[in-house]
């Protein structure tokens, strides 16, 4: 009799595991980007209904192969406008290598050159030993530190492709991820709440419907927990249009305005 | 109103009247800095205070610096009128930047370096976690 309810519930799990395997084995990975996309944004400061444009962000695509890997190199440029270049110039660079098969992110890379303040961050992420090498350099100075991460843990720019391959029309409205997030010089979580639909007025697209999502790290927003939001189209693509943050007075936003090799 | 009274009038209402087209003046000068520098339509806030606190001085204390008010809208205006121009006819534009450049090809130069050391490392880990990928 025992013998018989081993054997059973051997036939059972494989008739659960096996399809469950076959899929695995049939179906890859599909990313809603690819190489060549260039998103530009234009980043600009509103105080109700008057703004001033401040800086262009530039989010580019592209293949990068490694010891015979197929990787994604994303990278993020940040640059002021002419006009601002000999008050506070800002030229930040964030660029992150990582897995075609699964937005996960090997080395993260931040150099940042705000009105002359200048530091570079360089993380190499070893999840065998979920750890984070973080070489930061200011000065001429490199010192190195080491951080415990997750196996999920994302960077400052593969959290959006990461977020981008997340499945939004089967999430109910009000649902929120958390994704350990590299930032500084620790993990912190970035809260991802998925608010619905809604229309958002672009340059390159027109009127477009789109995922609402609002972003938090550790629970807190810059004013509150409703303050922060991304718009992504409600499409294949989940193409980033906006982003607001609100602040103490008025609220930053970043715009799409140009959108080129987008996937079809 | 006798001239006497006239006089006293107008020594009390000037102090006063220079309480508001100070600041007026101040944030005419401000939206003037701003609208130059290039703040979008943002000049135009200090610009209308300027034009306020200028309007109401004007109103209260006709008499009263009346050549100063002027110059106070003035101010108000070109500022309000730079930065409109500025917005319609000028698109915002990143300067070309040879050094930020050169930065950006020398990060990837160390990369593939870094990219071999960390595949060949046995901490490197190489189980992909499917959890949050779409599937076909």
């Amino acid at each position: 009799m025992k013998r018989l309810l081993i054997a059973a519930g051997l036939v059972i799990t494989s008739l659960i595991i096996i399809p469950v395997h076959r899929i695995n084995a049939q179906t890859s990975v599909v990313n809603p980007f690819q190489s060549g996309e260039i998103l530009t944004f234009k980043g600009a400061y509103y105080m109700s209904s008057l703004w001033a444009d401040l800086a262009e962000l530039k989010i580019e695509v592209s293949d990068y192969t490694a010891e015979g890997r197929s990787l994604f190199s994303l990278r993020a440029t940040a640059s002021t406008y002419s006009n601002y270049d000999s008050f506070f110039k800002i030229r930040d660079l964030y660029q992150s290598w990582v897995d075609k098969n699964g937005i996960k992110p090997y080395i993260f890379v931040r150099n940042v050159d705000e009105g002359g303040y200048k530091f570079n961050m360089k993380y190499v992420i070893k999840r065998g030993s979920m750890q984070a090498r973080l070489d930061f350099t200011r000065n001429d100075i490199t010192r190195t530190s080491v951080i415990n991460i997750t196996d999920n843990t994302q960077d400052l720019v593969s959290i959006l492709f990461y977020v981008r391959t997340l499945d939004f029309e089967r999430m109910s409205v009000g649902r929120t991820i958390s994704i350990p997030t590299l930032i500084d010089e620790k993990i912190d979580n970035v809260i991802i709440t998925y608010r619905g639909k809604e229309n958002i007025k672009t340059e390159p697209f027109g009127t477009i419907s789109c995922y609402k999502l609002g972003v938090t790290v550790n629970n807190k927003g810059l004013v509150n927990k409703e303050s922060n939001n991304i718009w992504l189209t409600a499409d294949k693509n989940k193409i980033p249009v906006q982003v607001k943050a609100e602040i103490p007075v008025g609220s930053i936003q970043l715009r799409l305005t140009d959108a080129k090799g987008i996937k079809k | 109103m006798t001239k006497m009274e006239n006089t006293e009038k107008k020594q009390t209402s000037r102090p006063v009247s220079l309480l508001l087209l100070i600041p007026a003046l101040l944030f005419g000068l401000i939206s003037i800095a701003m609208a130059v520098v290039g703040l979008g339509l943002i000049p135009l806030l200090p610009a209308l205070i300027g034009l306020l606190l200028g309007g109401v001085s004007f109103l209260l204390f006709r008499n009263s610096y009346k050549v100063f008010t002027y110059i106070i809208f003035g101010i108000a205006l070109i500022a309000a009128l730079i930065s409109i121009t500025r917005v319609t006819l000028f698109e915002s534009k990143v300067a070309a930047d040879e050094a930020f450049d050169s930065t950006l090809i020398r990060t990837e130069e160390g990369i593939d370096a870094d990219l071999k050391d960390l595949f060949e490392d046995s901490d490197f880990g190489d189980e992909l976690p499917m959890d949050s990928i779409s599937v076909e």
